[in-house]
C-alpha cells in the first residue's frame, strides 16, 4: 500500500478539510461503509458535521487508534484522557459531539458524550436548558406525578 | 451559494435512543424528578428499553432487606442505598433525606408488610433463602403462620412489584439458595426427613424445578438439616453441620472441601469477591478464605472497623462489600491482595438505618442490576 492510500481526507460541512490516517478515520462505522461502498477517492464529505466538531472527533479517534494499537497497557490513562476530553466542553459542543458521534457511528464516543451529559446535567432546569425543551406539564399534572412518587419527594 | 446550517441543538433533533442512552446513565433515584422534565421524558423513563440499556451499561444498585417485627408481627422492609459517589444535586422543590456523608437510604415504595396482602403476602424467611438474579430478588420458600411453604416470590427491583414463580417440589422453611449459570440451586430446609428432594434446581429459562439426587447418604443427611451455600470458582460451596462441601454442577459431583465446617467461623455474612470468599466472624473480624491452606485468615488493616465491635456485619457479592453494624452502619470495603495476605481499607463508615433493637431480626444486602 502506498503512503497516499493510508491517508484519507475528511471534509466538514463548512468545507474544512482534515487529512487523517485511514486507521484513525475507520473507527467511524459510517466512514468505513463509505470507503467500502463508494468510489469516493480519498476525500469524504461529511455533511452533518462542522469543522470545529470534526476536529474534536478526530482528536478522539487519534487517541483511541494509538492506544488500541498498543494493547491495553494504558487503559487507565485513556480513561483519564476521556474524562479530560469532555470535562471542559460547553453544553452546545457536547450536544453537537453527540450528534456527530451518532452520525459517524462511533459507539464509544457516543457513550462517552452521553455519560458526560448525564454527569453534568443535575437539575430539571439544566435539562430544560441543555436540551432546549419546554416543560409541557400543567401544574395539576406535575402535582399528580409528585403524588405518585411521594417517597422521592418526601421532606 | 447557500451557507449550510449547523445542526440545531434542540431536543427534538435527538433520536430517542440517544436520549435513552443519556437517561440510562443517570442514577435511577433521579427518575421521579426527571419525569417532571417533559411528557416525552416521562414516557422514555418508564420504557422497558431503558432498562435494557441500563443493564448493558452495568448499572447496579444495592438493596437492603430488613427483617423486623412490629406489633408482634413479622414486618419486613426493603430499602435501597444510594451511595454518595453517585450523588447528584436535587432539582428544585425536591429534598431527599440524607445523612452527614451524603449517603442515602431510600425506603422502597412497595407494600411489603404482611398486613397488606393485596400486593405482597410475605413469608417469614431466612437470610440464606433469598437470592438476587439480575434485577430481581427471589424469596425461596420460608413459612406462613409457621407452616413451611414451597412458594417462590419474586421482587422486581425495577418496578418494585411482586410476582410468583412455580412452586418447589417440597416445602422448605430455611433453605440455602444460590444462583449460578441461569439456575437457582436450593439445598435443604425441608421438613420431611424421608424426602429425597433435599436438593433441587430451578431453571430460569424454562421456569421449571428439577429434583437432584445426592448419591452419598452421609452428604444427603447432613445437607438435609441446615446448610449455607455460596458460589465460588463456578462451584457451590456448601457449609454443612460438620464439614464443608463443594458441588460441581456440570458433573454433578460432590466433594469434601474442608473436614471442619466453616459454619462457626462465618457468623452470618459472607460473600465472594473475585473468587475469594470473605466473611465476618462472631468476634467481628473480617476474614478471607485461603483455599490452599483451607483456613479463614484475618484481613489486615481493618482494626478500625473491629473497634466498632460489629455484630451482623453484612456483605454483598460485588466489588463493593457492604456491611452493617448491628443494623446501624454500612461499610464499603475495598480489598487488595499482597501475596498470601489480604489488606483492606475502610472507605467509609456511616449510620444509614436505625432500627429499634427489639424489632431487629436480621438484615441482608443485595447487589442487583437495574
Amino acid at each position: 500500500m502506498s503512503k497516499s492510500e493510508k491517508k484519507i481526507v475528511l471534509k466538514s460541512l463548512d468545507n474544512e478539510a482534515f487529512e487523517v490516517e485511514k486507521a484513525v478515520a475507520l473507527q467511524s462505522q459510517t466512514i468505513w461503509v463509505m470507503c467500502e461502498d463508494k468510489c469516493v477517492g480519498n476525500e469524504i464529505p461529511l455533511e452533518n458535521v462542522t469543522g470545529q466538531i470534526l476536529a474534536k472527533v478526530i482528536d478522539y479517534c487519534k487517541k483511541h487508534a494509538v492506544v488500541d494499537g498498543d494493547g491495553d497497557e494504558s487503559s487507565e490513562e485513556l480513561k483519564n484522557w476521556d474524562t479530560e476530553f469532555t470535562k471542559n466542553m460547553d453544553q452546545s459542543t457536547l450536544f453537537n459531539m453527540i450528534l456527530a458521534a451518532n452520525y459517524l457511528n462511533i459507539k464509544s464516543l457516543l457513550n462517552l458524550t452521553c455519560q458526560a451529559v448525564a454527569d453534568k446535567t443535575k437539575t430539571i432546569d439544566e435539562f430544560h436548558t441543555f436540551l432546549n425543551i419546554e416543560n409541557n406539564f400543567t401544574p395539576e399534572e406535575e402535582a399528580q406525578i409528585c403524588q405518585e412518587n411521594l417517597w422521592a419527594f418526601d421532606d | 451559494m447557500t451557507v449550510p446550517q449547523p445542526p440545531s441543538s434542540s431536543f427534538s433533533s435527538l433520536p430517542d435512543e440517544i436520549t435513552e442512552n443519556i437517561l440510562a446513565r443517570v442514577s435511577r433515584w433521579n427518575y421521579p424528578w426527571l419525569s417532571l422534565v417533559s411528557k416525552r421524558f416521562r414516557s422514555l423513563l418508564s420504557s422497558k428499553e431503558l432498562y435494557k440499556t441500563r443493564s448493558q451499561i452495568g448499572a447496579n444498585e444495592i438493596y437492603i432487606y430488613v427483617d423486623q417485627f412490629s406489633n408482634d408481627k413479622f414486618d419486613p422492609r426493603w430499602f435501597s442505598l444510594w451511595p454518595n459517589r453517585d450523588q447528584t444535586k436535587r432539582g428544585r422543590k425536591i429534598k431527599f433525606k440524607q445523612n452527614s456523608s451524603g449517603n442515602l437510604v431510600v425506603p422502597i415504595p412497595c407494600s411489603c408488610s404482611s398486613s397488606s396482602s393485596s400486593s405482597f403476602h410475605s413469608p417469614h424467611i431466612q437470610r440464606d433463602s433469598m437470592v438476587a438474579v439480575g434485577s430481581e430478588i427471589y424469596l425461596i420458600g420460608g413459612s406462613y403462620n409457621r407452616q413451611p411453604t414451597s412458594s417462590i416470590r419474586i421482587f422486581d427491583c425495577r418496578s418494585h412489584t411482586w410476582r410468583d414463580a412455580p412452586n418447589m417440589t417440597v416445602p422448605r422453611r430455611d433453605a440455602a439458595a444460590v444462583f449460578l449459570d441461569e439456575k437457582i440451586y436450593v439445598i435443604g430446609g425441608g421438613c420431611d426427613k424421608n424426602s429425597a428432594n433435599g436438593f433441587e434446581v430451578f431453571d430460569i429459562k424454562t421456569q421449571s424445578w428439577t429434583a437432584l439426587r445426592i448419591p452419598d447418604d452421609e452428604v444427603r443427611n447432613e445437607l438435609y438439616v441446615y446448610s449455607r451455600a455460596i458460589v465460588v470458582q463456578g462451584k457451590l460451596y456448601v457449609m454443612a453441620g460438620t464439614r464443608d462441601y463443594t458441588y460441581e454442577p456440570k458433573e454433578a459431583k460432590w466433594e469434601v472441601a474442608r473436614e471442619e465446617s466453616s459454619i462457626d467461623s462465618v457468623d452470618d455474612s459472607w460473600c465472594v469477591i473475585e473468587n475469594v470468599m470473605y466473611c465476618v466472624d462472631n468476634q467481628g473480624y473480617c476474614r478471607w478464605y485461603d483455599s490452599e491452606d483451607r483456613v479463614w485468615k484475618v484481613i489486615k488493616g481493618l482494626e478500625q472497623l473491629r473497634e466498632h465491635r460489629t455484630r451482623g456485619l453484612r456483605a454483598c457479592s460485588s466489588e463493593t462489600e457492604i456491611a452493617n453494624y448491628g443494623g446501624k452502619l454500612l461499610i464499603s470495603l475495598e480489598t487488595r491482595c499482597n501475596g498470601r495476605e489480604v489488606w483492606g481499607e475502610v472507605e467509609w463508615v456511616d449510620a444509614l438505618l436505625t432500627i429499634p433493637r427489639n424489632n431487629y431480626g436480621f438484615l441482608r444486602c443485595f447487589t442487583v442490576s437495574v
